[in-house]
């Protein structure tokens, strides 16, 4: 068995355990008061909820049970079946019976089961015919003891047969059943309580694990995320203090001596995240439903396949892109998948597929959702950034095709031209990106017209340690995160070019802005940090080489000049507490060995702050 | 009976304040408002911050801004300051923020009947902006020493103020 798998059914049991609990509890308290509707509400809801879980992970005798409960539990709820207290009896059994098959799971053990399901399923059975006088309701009757049969246990289906012919389920059929079960249940009975009659070797054994098994402990416990947060902090400050050790140290004594601290603090900060991640099948598991009701809205016939369903994610990336997630879906499915009959006479097929997957890459995740719908169109795209002031006409003949599709995530897009109820109200897209940018992930799109879009979102895998480049400015230690770093250039001044009122350089055949990070630092407005950057350079020596650091974020370049480049270092962030944590340029900080402390840039806001072109023309026209 | 009674109310009413000078200026925080006192560690500037933000600072581990109250209330520079300007650190802290003060001097204590600290209004005659944290004076030695709310001080609105791509 894979660890996935063990990991998977270790979760089942534990989560199983709970629920019988949750089923004692709550039986014990109907006993109490027998009108208790909603815990007669909540038992089939558990039971439902076992059953089909059981089912999932292939525990068909375990299922088979539950089922045989909530039918029982349906009954009761329709107020068709009255409790009394052998019926209490029968249930308390029932549930004894459902943790030791739950124990079966975990030690083989063959649980005898099936002479209590049968005597439950009489009573079941008993209650529909008894009421069941027009024709129509044996005929339901019928059906659903056959779908029964396809899935419970043949032994069952004998029983049945044996009995009387399934055709008539009438008064004397069920009594029949009904002793005879009776008379299985009692030799099961029998073998655990007064030995005797049945041979010692013939005993279920289950039945011992049975009475430990009430007071079983499940091997998972349940810890909040909040206290996961705060031992994830406390190992970032270990490690800092670490580091602040030995660098204070490693003069005097041989790097050797804090080997072992080094490692085990390591290994524990490590553990901690690996601790803190999940599968994204978690998340993924639950869109099923979104592209159900997505596509019954817009009436379109979508399936949803994913893929890479164990990649494994911090759980609190997870949550914070989870919103996105059902949004670009949502999004697929409006904008991307055509209407049935658009899609067959494009001879695409009626039923259109959207993809999620998710794989690990270098040190993230990247989630890709692809549809095979109509993409995206790009002359649309073009025509509404210009109607909504986004960009001029002059620059939207200028922009490339891959530029003008990230005009879709700026605020105040959208191009359906109605608004519907999935997507379309112009929000959305820009809160996609928003969110990605607070966990430091990007976002770039595919599309190709006719064959569908991509969306890849290139996240994080976990939030606690950043591989950084660490530099320096204005004597100033700023750490850049290598995820947007692509890469660093020492270069003179007579490669730089002017351009409009600024600097760039020609970098793998693109043209790259180049700005001073000190004025990014200092000034109000791009503009004004371009002309400082362009004095700045004419009174630098012609000899004097500059550090350049090329970066990117969602597919744009900028290159950042800084005074001097230090190393790669991987580093524990630390959010800006209040008051300064109205400073989005830097989004958190981190303590060097030295003690001093470090600054991280944002690099999402320097982004918006180079290209904030959109944003301020939509200024001017509000002015 | 009766001196226990007096004394009790004494303890009371008495205030225990922080006093530190600012140029030629005299100022005092409530000790509650105060965590400790270090000495100054290396101060990291930080952008797209107010002049009187220092930066920032790593005083055990927690790294907190550090703000200097001369520049905020424009006491002025005393040349004779200069040397030894910000020597020392009040670190202030409540639950949702933590910043450190600079100050020249170490800091005395001083303990007060609440009824010496007067009611601000009434003293300053001008409106100054930094008013609504000043929560009374205090007359000690022929010194006026204003008593001031640290954490509204620090919270208050300013930093917010920054150009919208910071």
């Amino acid at each position: 068995m894979s660890d996935k798998e063990k990991e998977y059914k270790e979760l089942f049991i534990a989560e199983s355990q709970e629920q019988l609990e949750e089923l004692n509890r709550l039986l014990t308290d109907l006993e109490k008061h027998p009108q208790g509707k909603s815990e007669i509400q909540s038992i089939f809801r558990i039971t439902h909820t076992l059953k089909g879980n059981a089912a999932g992970m292939g525990f068909s005798d375990l299922s088979a049970f539950a089922h045989t409960l909530e039918d029982l539990f349906g009954l009761v709820r329709d107020d068709k079946l009255s409790l009394n207290d052998d019926l209490f009896t029968q249930i308390y059994k029932s549930l004894d019976i459902l943790s030791e098959l739950l124990q079966q799971v975990v030690t083989g053990q063959k649980v005898r089961y099936k002479g209590l399901q049968t005597k439950l399923r009489v009573i079941i059975e008993s209650v529909s015919s008894g009421e069941a006088n027009q024709e129509s309701a044996i005929h339901d009757n019928n059906q659903v003891t056959e779908t029964e049969n396809d899935h419970a246990e043949d032994d069952l289906n004998n029983e049945m047969k044996e009995a009387e012919p399934l055709s008539s389920p009438e008064e004397s059929a069920s009594e029949n059943t009904m002793v005879e079960a009776n008379n299985s249940l009692e030799n099961e009975e029998s073998g655990s309580s007064v030995a005797g009659e049945i041979p010692e070797k013939e005993r279920p054994k289950g039945k011992n694990t049975g009475t430990e098994q009430n007071i079983a402990f499940s091997d998972l416990i349940q810890v909040p995320v909040r206290k996961l947060d705060h031992l994830l902090n406390l190992v970032g400050e270990l490690v800092i203090e670490r580091d602040r050790l030995i660098a204070s140290a490693g003069n005097r004594k041989s790097s050797n001596e804090y080997s072992r601290l080094n490692r085990i603090s390591s290994d524990l900060q490590y553990s901690v995240m690996d601790v803190r991640l999940i599968q994204v099948g978690f998340l993924f598991n639950k869109f099923h439903r979104v592209v159900r009701d997505a596509a019954r809205m817009e009436d379109k016939a979508v399936r949803l396949e994913i893929k890479g369903s164990d990649t494994e994610i911090d759980r609190n990336i997870l949550q914070i892109i989870s919103d996105s997630l059902i949004h670009l879906i949502r999004n697929s499915i409006s904008h991307g998948i055509e209407t049935k009959t658009e899609r067959t006479k494009l001879d695409k097929g009626e039923e259109g597929v959207v993809t999620l997957s998710a794989r690990s890459e270098n040190d993230g995740v990247v989630i890709e959702i692809q549809d095979d719908g109509q993409g995206i169109n790009i002359q649309r795209v073009r025509d509404k950034a210009i109607a909504r002031n986004l960009i001029t006409r002059r620059e939207a003949d200028s922009l490339s095709d891959e530029d003008i599709i990230l005009l879709i995530f700026e605020p105040g897009f959208s191009t359906m031209e109605q608004v519907t109820s999935l997507a379309g109200r112009g929000v959305g897209m820009d809160v996609v990106k928003s969110a990605l940018d607070s966990v430091g992930g990007t976002i770039s799109v595919h599309s190709e017209p006719g064959k569908g879009s991509k969306f890849i979102l290139k996240l994080p895998s976990t939030m606690a340690v950043k591989g950084t480049l660490l530099f320096e400015s204005e004597e100033v230690t700023y750490a850049i995160p290598l995820t947007n770093t692509k890469s660093v250039l020492s270069l003179y001044k007579k490669e730089i070019k002017r351009l409009s009122g600024g600097l760039a350089i020609t970098f793998q055949d693109r043209t790259v802005p180049v700005i001073f990070l000190v004025e990014i630092l200092r000034s109000k407005s791009v503009e004004l940090a371009s002309a400082a950057s362009l004095k700045k350079m004419e009174e630098l020596h012609d000899e004097q080489s500059m550090d350049i650091i090329i970066v990117e974020f969602n597919g744009r370049y900028f290159a950042l000049v800084v005074d001097k480049l230090l190393q790669q270092k991987e580093i524990v962030e630390k959010t800006l507490k209040p008051p300064l944590d109205v400073i989005k340029v830097i989004s958190g900080v981190t303590i060097l060995g030295n003690g001093n402390v470090c600054l991280v840039l944002n690099v999402a806001m320097i982004h918006n702050f180079m290209f904030q072109r959109a944003k301020s023309l939509n200024s001017d026209q509000t002015v | 009976m009766t001196t226990k009674n007096v004394t009790e109310l004494e303890d009371q009413d008495m205030q225990q304040l922080i006093v530190f000078r600012l140029a030629s200026e005299y100022y005092a925080i409530h000790i509650d408002q105060i965590k400790e006192v270090v000495l100054t560690p290396a101060i990291t500037k930080m952008p797209k911050t107010p002049e009187h933000i220092r930066g920032v600072a790593n005083i055990r581990g927690n790294i907190i801004a550090i703000v200097d109250l001369a520049l905020k209330f424009q006491a002025g520079q005393d040349e004779s300051d200069k040397a030894g300007k910000g020597n020392y650190t009040l670190v202030v802290e409540s639950e949702d923020m933590k910043a450190g003060v600079l100050v020249t001097d170490v800091p005395n204590t001083l303990n007060v009947p609440a009824s010496v600290i007067e009611d601000a209004a009434g003293v300053l005659t001008d409106s100054r902006e930094n008013e609504s944290y000043i929560k009374g004076v205090v007359k000690s030695d022929d010194q006026l020493i204003l008593l001031i709310d640290i954490l509204s001080v620090l919270s208050d609105k300013h930093l917010e103020n920054l150009p919208n791509a910071g």
